[in-house]
């Protein structure tokens, strides 16, 4: 589960690019400034905004930058000030330095929001798990959260479920999640009580990955299924959960739900985020192969995934030949990377399906067979094979994986003939559920779609008009990279 | 804690619950509590094995508590909260209220939320509800603890929520600032005590507490028994602050006295004079009798004793001068009581102050056409708008033969539109409208229209202050059997009579009822709501029977708004009425229900009502009823104007363009005189609709929203001005809009530009006869005589300093903000000589513009004496500016020195403050600029910056410099000696003091 966050190479400006550093200044004091009007017109809008804006400068953060924007937005000598300096590196640049002093002349008479102080929060933390130094990171994390325990405010959530998420995953970087989980346990409390339902998604996802962290996938069934519900905000938070939800139910055996969460998910989460695709890709082909499903070829000849999936894609192939042997040399093959992708156990579970569809081709090959045969066919190299076989026919049978009968008597498998397909109700059902589900997308589609209230109304003047273009096209620019750096 | 982290999973102490050795189980429970944070998904799949622990009688009680404690954290986790409350009850002293953590603030709120509504329920469904005690404990311990923390607003916002007055009490006696948190309470108990009954309560309560003080608030108290309705109270206290040797008590409860007068409840205020002994002196007998004979006295000398005062000398040597300064204080106090005081003054400052720009009346009147009957009658209506109160008819009197245009029902109300002009003219009233009045029996040779129109019109001038007119009233009422007259005087009765609830007159008006006229029966119909206004009395019912069985249309809806002013201000009092009427089959009387709920909750915001009226607004077959639904919400809101625009924002945009003009209406009402930024950009584009009578809505209410806010303030007040000349010079325009644009040109400029529309007094009570009128007004859909209502509304916005001798003497104060903020609008192209004074005129206060007004004045009515007076009066006055006044020093010279000032005006910047001289015209939205100058001889007793104010005078030594009356300096400190012959010099005196009665005028028809 590490390897699906992948975090991106922070090329650290060695060379001291001061035009580049001071221009990435200058964007953090424009965001400065639309967080400081957020907080003012308790516009959650903008200070989303100013976070999506935030992901695409961060691969730019240095320590000097940093440092600096923390002397403008933050009051010097305060306490929060004094506390994430500590955090940044001091790097002598004299260029900097100048724009330093100058910027902190301006800033003392400042009034601070709480929402710019935990916003210095994150950018720090967020610079401290680019540089990974994750042991900085959870202490940087966990005095945002205890700051943030303090503050009750709605603007804050969208910062705060960032910082949660952060949090999470500076402890899970070293390797410490389970110290966490009561404290998340309680921010997802104090979050529901405070109709923080952002911060709720987040939290519960991160209690979700730290249950399943430890295999614990009981508790995190209860967790899930008592905690309470509500609409989802946000797309990536809700991929997430249905990934994890997706899990949990495969290792309940619930596979038909378990498809279905891990589809959506994989279906769900951005182009960009590929590794999570690829990791809800391999637990999808692993349950569609547990319910007796066949995954079509093209999933693993998707681009960028084939070289991941390939194991899967051996996999699938023993399963469809119903090839015990060949089953066998793939599991030992790849034995690494099943443990590391930590779905050995759901494989083991697969060797009886490899059985039964080699037992469906058998049925559907043979209109009769004798057991014996199938034993043979199916290289069951135990005691006594025709016994094995009986049973393991029987209870296709009725699992009703193949139609047939089993005459004891001659020891034989009598297959049934397989009728019309096309006579019977189940193209239509298919037709229709394929049709409700267009629908349903439709409906969904148009539910989502919102207005900003009285657009109608006010004519907009050429100024306004401009702005509001240039936020679409950003916010449609960041929506990608947004989706991208959250996995 | 160190222990418990290791343990991943509550498996194991789970299933120890179920093994049979107790200490096992209380082992696993103990644990359990500890873990509960992190396992609650867990455990809370054993809830009912735990749930059984703690019903388990063989346990011992703390392990029970301890399982109950268990139970409630997990259904706390789950977000069951009511669950989690009851077994943290269960859980007793375990329940630990003073630890900080999430668990026990959210429990603790829930508790108080729950405790405070089973406490509502039990009082509103009149049933026991079992309340547990030890929920009750919790909440009296947050109590406690609030009080003693020293939180004292939480605590009282929490005891009244749940309906403890003990607690509330205490909060208030034991906080520090007790002054300061019962006028927070009074504030709280107005707002959010949505219970009528329930806020007498708090107010009862408050009144005793107030009564303890060593230092009791006078003001505020009388101010809480007027609503809890008892004069006796008011009364002992104005009797017992008379009584006192200090003046400063005397001047206190002369404010009271004006304080309570703003709030227009009639009957209450002449319970509590009639509840003020009489004075012994002979004074006394001379006002009783003046008051007795005040209808048939033909010599307005008598009336204008009444507040006179002075005449009280000769007995001063006599009897005992403790009893003599009672007395006459005590008539000077009986004198405000019954308003003649506050009017007189009112009317006094109107007239000299008037403003209004006839060049406007003369546009309308020449862009309409003469054919064009319903134009013509909305410019006269305009007209007694804009002249509301002023007592100014030029207009009138200029343009005879154009009002002889007006037939019929037109001329009624070209009649009464004289009543309007002249509102609160009480002593001569009656002789300006002699010559329209009937002749009883006479066989006068008057049309019956303008006979009935003068009715109504002395209905209009004495508002709500009618003791002196409607025994006049009733008798032309019985006399007469032609409607057009039955209309008019029933109307005037009405109005007289208002909230008086008197029998005689209601039987009166019944008998005019049951002639099944339906001219006739419509009046009587409102005049019987306005005579009963909040009384909510069994009549309504025999009203409601009536309504059901009479044909005429007119008839029931007079009735049906008549039965909703009944219910006036009775909030849950008149709810099965309200429900009686809105499933009422025929349309009308459901429209009336609307009107009821406007009513009976105005000014409440109260959501019930707010819904219903929502619902009706939308669901309603009837465009009527749908339409006033949407405008009753104006009256519900409009205690709470910035909410209005908000909620009727998507009505506005309503397929129905009666929805629509009741949006428009809506806001006009709610959102009044307040030039509410969002109310405007509301009504903005429904000003250009494609419906008529959603335009003239629109114009309508837009005028109300700006009146008195100057183009400075907001630069869209310019634009409809400009707007409004458009439409009435637009030759294409349809008559609906055009009368809009008319009548709101009239609202605009109202009362002479120095009236708003308020329908709250500035202790935030509602003025009953503002909201009637608005209320009435808005029927002018059916019957456009009814406009005329709208002055009921129209209060002014001055500052009247008042001294211990109810004069008005010379006080300056400041308002600290530019003065082209609030400075009257430019008038209209060339000024006429009316206008041409008060130009911009450089002169940096308005005493110059004041004195150049009341000069200009004195000159028309050619009144030597008095011209010389307000000269000595200006002199006085503006000793800083000798420039501005010796520029107007010369009346001939005025034009010239005007300009040159403006020229001079350019070449300075603009002040940032005005000194105002008493009394001046203060706009609401001034208020919170003005200051009271420290080292004044004045101080005012209450520190209000708009209204009757009195002034205690730190130099009493000095001479007072009076403004505004005639009267001598000495004369009014009552020197003693003057006998007879000062007591008839002072009411000369003060009769001079009124604007001459303009003559009569005959219509040459």
């Amino acid at each position: 589960m590490t390897q699906d966050v992948e975090m991106k190479e922070n090329q650290t400006p060695s060379q001291s690019v001061v035009t580049a550093a001071t221009s990435t200044l200058q964007n953090l004091k424009e965001i400065a400034s639309l967080i400081e009007t957020g907080s003012y017109t308790k516009e959650v809008r903008r200070i989303a905004r100013a976070v999506r804006l935030t992901m695409g400068l961060r691969r730019k953060f240095t320590g000097s930058v940093l440092s600096s924007f923390l002397d403008f937005a933050l009051v010097p000598g305060s306490e929060a000030h004094s506390r994430l300096s500590s955090f940044v590196p001091k790097v002598d640049e004299h260029e900097m330095e100048v724009d330093t002093a100058s910027s902190a002349a301006q800033a003392p008479s400042k009034h601070m929001s709480a929402e710019l102080e935990i916003y210095c929060y994150l950018i720090v933390l967020l610079f401290l798990i680019d540089q990974k130094k994750y042991n900085e990171a959870k202490a940087c994390s966990s005095a945002s959260i205890s700051r943030l325990k303090s503050i009750n405010r709605r603007t804050i959530d969208v910062i705060a479920s960032r910082l949660y998420f952060y949090y999470s995953l500076s402890y899970e970087m070293t390797g410490d999640l389970a110290e966490i989980r009561s404290a998340l346990l309680a921010l997802h409390h104090s979050a529901t009580l405070r109709h923080d339902e952002l911060g709720q998604e987040t939290l519960l996802n991160l209690l979700l990955r730290n249950y399943l962290h430890y295999n614990l996938y009981d508790q995190a069934e209860k967790l899930r299924s008592k905690a309470p519900r509500f609409e989802a905000h946000s797309n990536q938070q809700f991929c997430r959960y249905l990934f994890y939800l997706g899990k949990i139910r495969t290792i309940q055996l619930e596979y038909t739900d378990a498809k279905e969460s891990l589809l959506q998910a994989a279906r769900k989460a951005p182009v960009a985020a590929r590794g999570f695709r690829i990791q809800c890709n391999k637990w999808a082909v692993l349950v569609r192969l547990l319910l007796g499903e066949i995954p079509e070829r093209s999933i693993f000849t998707q681009k960028g995934m084939e070289k991941a999936l390939r194991p899967y894609f051996e996999l699938t192939n023993a399963v469809r030949i119903g090839d015990l042997e060949l089953f066998r040399t793939v599991q030992e093959r790849f034995t690494e990377t099943f443990a590391k992708d930590r779905t050995h156990n759901l494989i083991v579970r697969l060797r009886h399906n490899v059985i039964r569809t080699g037992l469906r081709n058998i049925s559907i090959s043979y209109s009769r067979i004798s057991l014996e045969d199938v034993a043979k066919k199916l290289r069951l190299n135990s005691a006594n094979p025709v016994a094995d076989a009986e049973s393991i026919v029987a209870k296709a049978i009725r699992d009703g994986a193949i139609d047939a009968t089993i005459d004891h008597k001659n020891n034989w498998m009598v297959s049934k003939e397989t009728g019309d397909i096309y006579s019977t109700n189940e193209p239509q059902m298919a037709f229709n559920s394929r049709i409700a589900f267009c629908l349903n997308m439709h409906n969904e589609a148009v539910r989502a779609l919102r207005f900003p209230p009285n657009t109608h109304k006010e004519k907009e003047s050429d100024e306004k008009r401009r702005e509001r273009k240039q936020q679409e096209e950003e916010l449609a620019k960041h929506m990608a990279e947004d989706d991208d750096d959250d996995f | 804690m160190a222990a418990t982290m290791m343990v991943s999973s509550a498996g194991g102490l789970l299933a120890m619950l179920n093994e049979p050795h107790p200490s096992l189980k209380l082992h696993a429970l103990s644990y359990l509590n500890s873990l509960v944070d992190q396992f609650w998904p867990e455990i809370s799949t054993s809830v009912p094995i735990i749930e059984s622990l703690y019903e388990d009688e063989e346990f011992d009680q703390h392990q029970r508590q301890l399982a109950a404690l268990l139970v409630s954290k997990v259904f706390y986790y789950l977000g069951e909260l009511n669950d989690s409350l009851s077994y943290a009850l269960g859980a007793g002293s375990l329940f630990d209220v003073s630890e900080d953590s999430d668990y026990v603030h959210t429990l603790l709120a829930k508790a108080i939320d729950e405790y405070a509504s089973l406490r509502s329920k039990a009082v509103e469904s009149n049933e026991e509800v079992v309340i547990d005690p030890r929920l009750e404990a919790i909440v009296e311990r947050m109590l406690d603890k609030c009080i003693a923390d020293g939180k004292y607003q939480q605590a009282m916002g929490i005891a009244i929520e749940c309906r403890r007055l003990d607690k509330l009490e205490e909060a208030i006696t034991k906080s520090d600032n007790v002054h300061g948190t019962l006028s927070y309470c009074i504030n709280v108990s107005h707002s959010f005590v949505n219970r009528r009954e329930y806020r007498h309560e708090v107010l009862h309560l408050l009144v005793n507490v107030y009564q303890k003080l060593p230092s009791p608030d006078y003001l505020s108290i009388c101010q809480c028994l007027m609503f809890l309705d008892e004069p006796q109270g008011v009364a002992s206290i104005l009797e017992k602050l008379l009584r006192s040797e200090n003046k400063d008590d005397a001047l206190l409860a002369f404010q009271i006295a004006f304080d309570l007068v703003e709030n227009e409840h009639q009957a209450f205020l002449l319970n509590v004079r009639d509840r003020l002994p009489t004075p012994k002196t002979r004074p006394a007998e001379v006002v009783q009798a003046i008051e007795n004979t005040a209808p048939q006295s033909e010599t307005p000398s008598g009336d204008a004793q009444m507040t006179d005062g002075t005449p009280s000398v000769t007995h001063v040597q006599e009897t005992d001068p403790a009893e003599a300064t009672y007395s006459e204080r005590l008539t000077k106090l009986k004198g405000i009581l019954s308003g003649e005081t506050s009017i007189q003054l009112t009317l006094q400052f109107l007239y000299n102050h008037n403003k209004s720009d006839l060049l406007i009346l003369k546009t309308i009147k020449q862009s309409v056409e003469m054919r064009n009957s319903v134009c013509h009658s909305a410019t006269i209506h305009a007209n007694a708008i804009m002249h509301a109160g002023t007592t100014v008819d030029t207009f009138l009197r200029e343009n005879l033969d154009w009002l002889s245009r007006a037939t019929n029902w037109a001329k009624f109300s070209a009649t009464a539109g004289l009543g309007v002009i002249h509102r609160g003219h009480l002593q001569q009233g009656r002789s300006l409208m002699a010559p329209y009045l009937p002749q009883g029996g006479a066989g006068g040779g008057g049309s019956p229209y303008s006979e009935g129109g003068a009715l109504y019109a002395l209905g209009l001038i004495h508002a709500n202050h009618g003791e002196g007119i409607k025994q006049f009233l009733r008798d032309s009422l019985r006399s007469t059997n032609v409607e057009v007259i039955q209309h008019g005087a029933c109307l005037g009765l009405g109005l007289a009579a208002l909230g008086t609830a008197d029998e005689d007159i209601y039987d009166d008006i019944k008998s005019v009822l049951y002639t099944d006229s339906a001219v006739a029966g419509e009046a009587a119909g409102i005049s019987m709501g306005l005579l009963l206004a909040g009384t909510a009395t069994e009549k309504a019912s025999e009203m409601l029977a009536y309504a059901h069985e009479t044909q005429h249309e007119k008839i029931i809806r007079g009735l049906a708004l008549g039965i909703a002013l009944t219910v006036y201000g009775r909030e849950e009092g008149a709810d099965t009425l309200i429900e009686q009427m809105t499933r009422d089959q025929d349309p009308i009387l459901r429209y009336g229900g609307m009107y009821a709920l406007a009513l009976a909750y105005c000014g409440t915001a109260n959501n019930k009502a707010i819904r219903q009226l929502l619902h009706f607004a939308v669901s309603d077959v009837s465009d009527d009823v749908r339409r006033t639904a949407v405008l009753a919400l104006g009256f519900v809101l409009y205690s709470d104007p910035e909410q209005t625009p908000r909620i009727v924002s998507l009505l506005s945009e309503s397929y129905n363009p009666h929805v629509r003009y009741g949006a428009a209406l809506a806001v006009g009402i709610s959102c009044a005189g307040t030039g509410l930024s969002e109310a405007i950009s509301l009504l903005e584009p429904l000003t250009s609709d494609v419906v008529d009578f959603v335009r003239q809505g629109a114009l309508i209410a837009m005028a109300m929203v700006m009146i008195q806010i100057s183009e400075a303030s907001d630069s869209r007040v310019g634009a409809f001005r400009r707007q409004l000349e458009k439409i009435i010079l637009d030759k294409h325009e349809d008559t609906m809009s055009k009368m809009g644009a008319i009548l709101a040109s009239g609202i605009l400029d109202a009362g002479g530009r120095n009236v708003t529309i308020r329908l709250l007094s500035k202790t935030k009570h509602d003025k009953i006869t503002a909201v009637i009128g608005l209320a009435v007004f808005t029927q002018f859909w059916y019957w456009y005589p009814l406009i005329y209502f709208i002055s009921l509304a129209f209060s002014p916005t001055a500052f009247i300093g008042l001294n211990y001798d109810l004069k008005v003497p010379k006080f300056e104060f400041m308002s600290n903000a530019k003065p082209s903020l609030f400075e009257y609008p430019k008038p209209t192209t060339v000024p006429t000589t009316n206008t041409a004074v008060k130009l911009p005129t450089a002169v940096l206060s308005t005493s110059a513009k004041a004195k150049a007004r009341a000069k200009k004045e004195a000159e028309l009515k050619a009144n030597s004496e008095k011209a010389a007076n307000t000269e000595k009066a200006g002199n006085e006055s503006g000793s800083g500016k000798g420039k501005a006044l010796t520029a107007e020093k010369d009346a001939d010279s005025m034009q010239v020195d005007d300009s040159t000032a403006t020229v001079e005006k350019k070449a300075e910047p603009e002040p940032s403050f005005e000194i105002l001289v008493n009394p001046a015209r203060v706009v609401p939205a001034q208020e919170k600029y003005m200051k009271f100058m420290e080292d004044s001889r004045y101080v005012p007793v209450k520190q209000a910056p708009s209204g009757f104010v009195l002034l205690k005078d730190l130099r009493p030594k000095e001479p007072e410099v009076l403004s505004l009356t005639d009267a001598p300096t000495s004369a009014a400190s009552g020197a003693a000696g003057q006998g007879q012959h000062g007591t008839t010099a002072s009411s000369a005196m003060a009769v001079d003091d009124e604007p001459q009665p303009p003559q009569p005028f005959e219509y040459t028809s």
